[in-house]
Formats: C-alpha cells, structure tokens, sequence
C-alpha cells in the first residue's frame, strides 16, 4: 500500500493495525499455529491469511459500506472473535478505535446475491487501497468463494481423509 | 587468498565440509545471518522485544539463492510485517530438511561437486566426487585461516578487514574462532557500508545476536531454540477459560460493519 496516499490519521491507524501481535510471547501453541492447525494449512500460509485479515479490517474501518471477506480471511476472523479479550479490548478497542460486528449469511438468495456483490465490492476496494489485486490464493474469484463453502470439523485420529476425484461432481 | 569461500554462501560452505548430512539447524543459522550481514533482513524490536526480523533495505534487490528463498517470499510479500525468528524458522522447518538440502544442492558448484548416481552417494562418507573431496579440503583450509586473517587484517586496517568481509559474506561465521567484536567495530566505523549495516532496526545487534547463540559456530546453545523450534507438541494445545471481566463487546458498531457468508 502506498501509505503517502492516506490522511495521517489513516497512516497512523494503518500502523496500529500492521504492529498488532496476534501470537503471544512464549506461547508454545499460538494463534498462528491454531490456525494453520485448525485449517490443514501450512503455518506460513496462515501467517499470510493473518496479513490478509489485517488488510480487511483496515478496509473495513475505512469503507462506508459492509464488506464480505474470502473464505481464508473468515477463517482467521473466526480465531480471533474466539480470542475474546485480544479481539474486543485490545484490537477493536485500543487498535480499531470501533466495534467490529461479525454477521454470518441468514440464508436464501437474496442473502446469497448481497454477499455476493459485497465480496465483489471488498476486491475493488483492495484493488483501490493496496495498488493491486488481492492475491487469489486467499482470494479467489467471486463464483469460487461461495462454492467452496462445505467445511466441516472431523477428528482426525479416528477418520481418515481421501481426496474426492475431480470428475465426481 | 579465497578461491572457494567468497562463490558460496555459508550454507553451501557447510553442505561441502560436514559431508552428506550437515545439521538442519546449522544450516538455517549460518543462511539468517548470512541474509542478516548482507542487510537483507533486520533484527526489531516488537512490543520491546526483540527476536523478530523484518525486511531490510537489500530485501528485494538480493539476488537469492533458492535455499535463501524460504527465509524471504513471506517478507517480501508483506514488506511492512515483521516475524519473530521462532516463526519464520518453523515455516522453513515445516518444509524439511530434504526438500532444504535439495535447494542448496541446485547451486552450480555443488552440482560440479557432488556424486553422480543415488547407489554412489549412499555408500559414499561424503556424497562428493574427486574434486568435492578436493574442494572441501580447500574450503577447510580456507575457513581454518579466515578468522586469523580477519584480526590480522583489522589490527592492520579497519578498511581491509571490511574488504574481506565483502569478500567472504557470512562465511565468517563459519569460524570457530571469530572475533565478534570486530563486526561490532566495523559496524561503528561504517554505519553507512551495506554490509555494515549489520541487520538492525531499533532492534538487537547482529553479533550480540549471533553471540547470543553461542558465538563459536559449533558451539550453539542459547538462541538455538528459536532456530530449533519445529511446530507444535500436540500437548495442552486444547482447553480454554472464561471470565466476565471488562464489556464483551456487546452493542452496535454504529456505522461499521463486517459481513460475511456463502449461500446458505
């Protein structure tokens, strides 16, 4: 991001948000390791999710409408509304100055087109604020966000994972 | 007079000299402060504490050889971020030590020196050829004299030390007997030199770090840690508590909002 471009306040803001520490000091199992865990994702691709998330709530406290983040990016928001007093006192508190809200679909098409549009909108801002696209390998296109959507929580001491084939829709 | 050293990079001097197998943890040490001397990542401070890196100035100019890769796409991705150096050592050890050994073993020297055929390496003490042998034995000879020739050189002139520090990059950290001091020394002579730069930002200097870890190369134990840290136990990385301390966070975000959801 070419951070010139912000007012001060934004600059200052923007840095607030860059130095804030998910993983605590002396943790021998911290939130990035949570989340690459919790996810089957490698630990460096959860630190990169971790930057993305930072990049969405930046947008957010700058946008004047909602926006709707990657599946990647949920991912991460999910952590830390679960890390209650890091997410509500320290980061929306004392970094955001504001109150995120996190609000899951109702459901139904209409919701369904709302997202939809939401997301679109979250890549043009990204595209606008940062000075590129947002990376598709946490941001895919539009068609695929809302697609790949059929998660589910398996223990994985008792089940084993087989890759479905790609020809079996 | 440096035939070998100054054409490789710490970790591909220590792939040759310690055979087949050098030790996993050596190699990453050497390569970070390698990237560190040559200011392509710093040392910071975060909330006070150091132990972090971040990019440093030589971050996207370096020219980097595919074993220093792992240690720079995420910085150079996010050049704003700063990691702890337990973290970015565990994203690299999460990669192996094989797929590691592979990267340095893509270097053009290493390929001239190594034994043809997977049968020959296997029974081979060194996994080197005739003239890998022959290298190493140079290369051995060659860190044998350069931390003597370091201080002979600084006791004559700083400039001269700092020329073969040019020279030679990281590889003085190959020896046992290294005078971490002079770095300090040259780094107070020339701040403004690129290789003198030494990998600081408000943060812990290079060769306190470095002596932090125990100075001598074969001789790790305080920072080795961080560079030894390898994912997570599996041990107490489940349970969590509650309290009714502080406002939640409930109300309404009076104007803000995030949004989230697929279909339904």
């Amino acid at each position: 991001m070419n951070a010139k471009r912000l007012s001060p306040d934004r600059q200052a803001h923007w840095k607030r948000i860059q130095d804030f520490r998910f993983d605590m000091p002396g943790a021998s199992f911290s939130f990035s390791d949570r989340l690459a865990a919790e996810n089957g994702w490698t630990l460096e691709y959860a630190l990169e999710a971790i930057e993305e998330y930072k990049r969405f709530m930046f947008l957010i406290c700058i946008a004047p409408h909602p926006l709707t983040p990657s599946d990647q990016v949920d991912q991460v928001w999910h952590l830390h509304l679960v890390y209650t007093h890091s997410y509500w006192d320290d980061f929306c508190g004392q970094v955001l100055e504001r109150k995120i809200h996190h609000s899951p679909t109702q459901g139904g098409h209409a919701e369904a087109s709302k997202y939809g549009d939401l997301y679109a909108k979250t890549l043009d801002l990204y595209q606008q604020t940062y000075g590129q696209a947002a990376p598709a390998a946490l941001w895919p296109e539009g068609k695929q966000r809302f697609s790949d959507i059929h998660f589910r929580r398996v223990n994985t001491s008792r089940n084993w994972i087989i890759p479905k084939p790609k020809f079996i829709p | 007079m440096n035939q070998l050293l100054p054409q490789l990079s710490p970790a591909e001097s220590l792939y040759l000299l310690e055979g087949p197998s050098p030790k996993f943890h050596q190699l990453l040490k050497v390569t970070l402060f390698d990237l560190l001397l040559k200011d392509v990542l710093r040392t910071r401070t975060v909330d006070g504490e150091s132990g972090h890196v971040q990019g440093g100035p030589n971050l996207h100019s370096h020219a980097a050889r595919p074993h220093e890769l792992p240690f720079l796409e995420f910085l150079r991705k996010y050049p704003e971020s700063a990691l702890e150096i337990k973290t970015l050592v565990k994203t690299i050890r999460q990669q192996h030590y094989a797929a590691f050994k592979k990267r340095i073993e893509q270097n053009t020297i290493i390929k001239r020196f190594r034994l043809e055929g997977f049968w020959a390496r296997l029974f081979s003490s060194t996994g080197l050829n005739d003239e890998g042998v022959r290298a190493k034995e140079l290369l051995r000879s060659e860190v044998a004299v350069l931390g003597i020739n370091f201080t002979e050189r600084y006791n004559q002139s700083p400039d001269k030390a700092l020329e073969l520090l040019k020279q030679v990059h990281g590889n003085i950290f190959l020896c046992k007997d290294v005078d971490l001091s002079i770095l300090n020394e040259l780094q107070q002579l020339y701040p403004k030199e690129a290789m003198m730069a030494s990998g600081t930002d408000n943060g812990s200097d290079i060769t306190m770090l470095y002596a932090g870890c125990g100075g001598g190369f074969f001789d790790y134990s305080h920072h080795s840690s961080d560079l030894d840290a390898s994912g997570c136990s599996g041990h107490g990385d489940s349970g969590c508590s509650g309290d009714s301390g502080g406002d939640g966070g409930g109300g309404c975000s009076g104007g803000c909002g995030g949004g989230c959801g697929g279909g339904d």
